[in-house]
């Protein structure tokens, strides 16, 4: 064996182990020799410190400063006023983003608008079919069986979907707006 | 607690055991109480936590004195150094808000054998034996238990595996990296 031993080869010759091509090189290698003396030394060294004196005052505990003790806490509290913020926005219902800067009251009132028309349309269709059938179970029967019911399905341009409403609706004066007549 | 039940113990001797040990609880004390307590200041580093393991170790002493079947041989030196090494771990992990908080300062003064030597080996002397405990500190708590119990104590590398349940490798993988960091402390003074 030409190359030196290393310290861990060293340590376990010195506590009776290793090889024998270990021992051999150990022999015969001043410097690995060397090594092991001085190996042997300081381990009686350290020993001898730790089992006659007690600990030095200053070498015992240290006292850490305030900042570096109390560091990991507050990072830790950082760190959950973040998680928890981030919890709210997340599921806190919001206001839809296209009615963040209009004026609340224009749009309130043109909603309030559109459902007035809405409500007084369908009425007005209503009162055409009872008037005209007599029972709500038999005005199903105004309609074409092709285009049923379609008369609730009122488009934002004031025809009914599929079909304008001037081509279902005719004008009837005072009663306002009724149905085509049925087929015969 | 334990002060008064140390007391009741040293006031009423126990009967005497065929074991290889001393004859009496008073017997075993006295052999190996020092031991325990020097064990304990080398784990713990604070010399009344070391006292109250001490004491807390020849209390399961008393209790095995009371279950032990009178015919059994017991090894008792191996026993109680186990049992100090597992109290002195339990009360590093109770005493984690005493750390958190800094730690005892309550240590007493070194009181190094400094006969014969002049007042410039004395201060070398001093700042090596600083340094190595400073570095001993620094170890993981197995690399100073491993360290302790082989070359402080001076047990057989499979006594220490077997004291502390783990294997032979693990020892020596253990002692390797406190020794490398120990001298590479004291090889720095050089």
């Amino acid at each position: 064996m030409n190359r030196c031993l290393k310290d861990q080869a060293l340590l376990s010759l010195r506590d009776g182990e290793g090889t024998g091509a270990e021992r051999a090189h150990l022999a015969e290698c001043k410097a690995c020799a060397g090594r092991y003396r001085q190996l042997g030394t300081d381990l009686e060294a350290i020993a001898q410190t730790l089992r006659e004196a007690p600990p030095p005052k200053s070498v015992g505990h240290r006292v850490r400063p305030f900042t570096i003790r109390w560091l990991p806490a507050a990072v830790a509290v950082g760190v959950a006023l973040v998680l928890t913020w981030g919890g709210v926005r997340l599921w806190s219902p919001s206001a839809p983003a296209p009615l963040r800067g209009i004026a609340d009251e224009e749009i309130w009132s043109a909603v309030e608008g559109f459902s007035a028309d809405l409500f007084m349309l369908n009425q007005a269709l209503a009162e055409e079919l009872l008037g005209e059938t007599g029972d709500l179970n038999s005005a199903g029967t105004g309609f074409d069986p092709e285009w049923p019911c379609e008369w609730y399905d009122v488009s934002f341009d004031g025809g009914v979907a599929g079909m304008p409403l001037s081509a279902c609706v005719e004008s009837n004066g005072d009663s306002g707006t009724r149905l085509p007549k049925p087929k015969d | 607690m334990i002060a008064s039940a140390r007391q009741a113990l040293m006031t009423h001797p126990l009967k005497p055991l065929s074991y290889d040990g001393p004859a009496s609880y008073e017997a075993l004390h006295t052999a190996h109480y020092t031991e325990v307590l020097r064990l304990c200041r080398l784990l713990l580093a604070n010399h009344h936590d070391a006292e109250e393991v001490a004491q807390e170790v020849f209390l399961k002493v008393y209790q095995k004195f009371q279950n032990k079947n009178q015919n059994q041989l017991m090894a008792w030196r191996p026993w109680l150094v186990r049992v100090s090494v597992n109290v002195c771990r339990d009360r590093r992990r109770s005493g984690w808000w005493k750390w958190w908080r800094g730690g005892s300062t309550e240590y007493e003064e070194a009181n190094y054998p400094d006969a014969g030597k002049t007042p410039e080996e004395m201060l070398l002397g001093r700042e090596t034996q600083g340094r190595i405990w400073r570095a001993f500190q620094e170890l993981s708590a197995r690399q100073r238990e491993v360290f302790l119990l082989r070359y402080v104590d001076e047990w057989s590398t499979e006594q220490v595996a077997n004291m502390l349940g783990i294997s032979t490798g693990s020892v020596k993988r253990y002692l390797f990296r406190a020794v490398h960091h120990l001298r590479r402390v004291l090889g720095d003074r050089r």
